[in-house]
């Protein structure tokens, strides 16, 4: 098994590739360490000269089949969750704190000091603003003062548009930062991936499509006295407030489990996510606050 | 000797020759006889009344060919404006049909066993990566 890191999009990415080491195998990750280069400097919001960095200076702007397919997805990923996930948390996330990588954030965050650019406490900003893409001109319009966060949808499909590279060399797995997409049938069968929960680990044997991890226990940082993190509910515009502390959901894609966690972090708490996974037949892996782990949506 | 005296003597006679030739051509005999046309001869009329004839014709082609042109400026328009509503007729058709399409197709995807999750367990393989909050 051939195994390849780097970092981009701020955040580990891992490729592995079940084949010998030869010519293919090599040109295969060179490419997937390409794909993941150009999709960053399309998708960051952290790049001013991005595509989305352009369209969210300016409300609106022609853009590549990335970003295009990508504001699509993330649109009706909000149609889906019932507004839960929401790619115009843009504003909030820089209300909170989180207005650059988050690398930064964290070394501003170690500093005792007042920062005099962040209010103690965030305000409310408004989420739910109109995105409006015109596919046959490659076209996004934005509402007035409607900005956008692609940060974990963009790493779901990253993983996704490179695993569909990489496995044209064999079966592959993607993993950016977490969020996981595999192509092809390695020799043990399924990929076998390692969860964390309240009490130590378990592996799921994932067969094909993808997995993802949303939490607030990673990306959150200490501001006053007060915790917050980068999972935003656009429902307050405020940093979510629930008892869970991350869901790892199974789906068809790694960006579908991307936007899917999402939502059932938002869910309202760790039954309620439980309840949901089940109704929808999603497998996943929620893990409360407290440590208490719950396993749903028929995951055994 | 006599070939010598014939000799000088046609040079001299080609000299004479030469000379009023040449005052002959400097005093424009021809110049005189046409500057000397009286202005109104029978042929300065006739030339007259063809240019006032041909001045005339003039005006009629240019009218007729500016009321054609006006013309065809109309028809212009007309083929434009028809070729612009049946370009956003078909740009509108096209949109509509590639949205049904999508929408066809994310049914289809919806209604396929691939849509569906994956069917996963837990295993005790030793995992070969991990995941976590991304």
């Amino acid at each position: 098994m051939l195994r390849h890191t780097f970092r981009a999009m701020g955040t580990d990415i891992e490729c592995l590739l079940e084949r010998p080491r030869d010519e293919i195998a090599e040109r295969g990750l060179a490419e997937a360490e390409a794909e993941f280069a150009r999709l960053e400097a399309t998708l960051s919001r952290f790049l001013p000269g991005s595509e989305l960095s352009q369209l969210n200076a300016a409300g609106h702007a022609t853009v590549g089949p990335d970003l295009l397919e990508l504001t699509e997805a993330a649109v009706e990923a909000r149609s889906t969750t019932g507004g839960r996930f929401d790619p115009t948390v843009h504003d909030a996330l820089v209300e909170a704190g989180y207005d650059r990588s988050f690398e930064l954030i964290a070394s501003r965050a170690s500093v005792p000091t007042a920062d005099p650019v962040l209010p103690p406490h965030p305000r409310p900003s408004s989420c739910g603003g109109g995105v409006h893409v015109d596919r046959s001109r490659s076209r996004i319009t934005l509402d007035p003062g409607t900005r956008l966060d692609l940060g974990g949808i963009a790493k779901g499909h990253a993983a996704d548009r490179v695993s569909d590279l990489l496995g044209a060399a064999g079966p592959c797995l993607v993993s950016a930062g977490g969020d996981i997409a595999v192509r092809g049938r390695p020799k043990a069968g399924v990929w076998a991936i390692a969860v964390s929960t309240g009490g130590g680990e378990i592996t799921i044997g994932l067969p094909h499509g993808g997995l993802a991890t949303s939490g607030r226990d990673r990306r959150c940082w200490q501001r006053a006295g007060a915790e917050y993190h980068h999972i935003i509910d656009p429902a307050t515009g405020l940093p979510a407030a629930t008892d869970l502390l991350r869901v790892t959901v199974v789906a068809t894609s790694a960006r579908t489990a991307e936007t899917v966690a999402t939502s059932l972090l938002l869910a309202g708490g760790l039954d309620a996510g439980v309840r949901e996974a089940n109704a929808r037949g999603t497998p996943c892996v929620l893990v409360a606050r407290d440590g208490r782990t719950r396993l749903a949506g028929g995951l055994r | 000797m006599t070939n010598h005296v014939a000799r000088l003597y046609a040079l001299a006679t080609s000299l004479v020759v030469f000379v009023a030739v040449w005052l002959a051509v400097s005093a424009h005999p021809w110049a005189q006889s046409s500057a000397a046309l009286p202005a109104n001869t029978p042929q300065m009329a006739r030339l007259a009344a063809r240019e006032h004839h041909l001045r005339a014709e003039t005006r009629r082609v240019n009218l007729i060919v500016e009321r054609r042109f006006a013309a065809y400026r109309r028809a212009l328009a007309r083929r434009n404006h028809a070729n612009a509503a049946a370009r956003a007729r078909h740009n509108r058709q096209l949109a509509s049909a590639r949205t049904a399409a999508a929408v066809a197709q994310r049914t289809v995807v919806a209604q396929s066993p691939v849509a569906a999750p994956p069917a996963v367990r837990v295993v005790t393989l030793p995992p070969v990566a991990s995941t976590r909050t991304s």
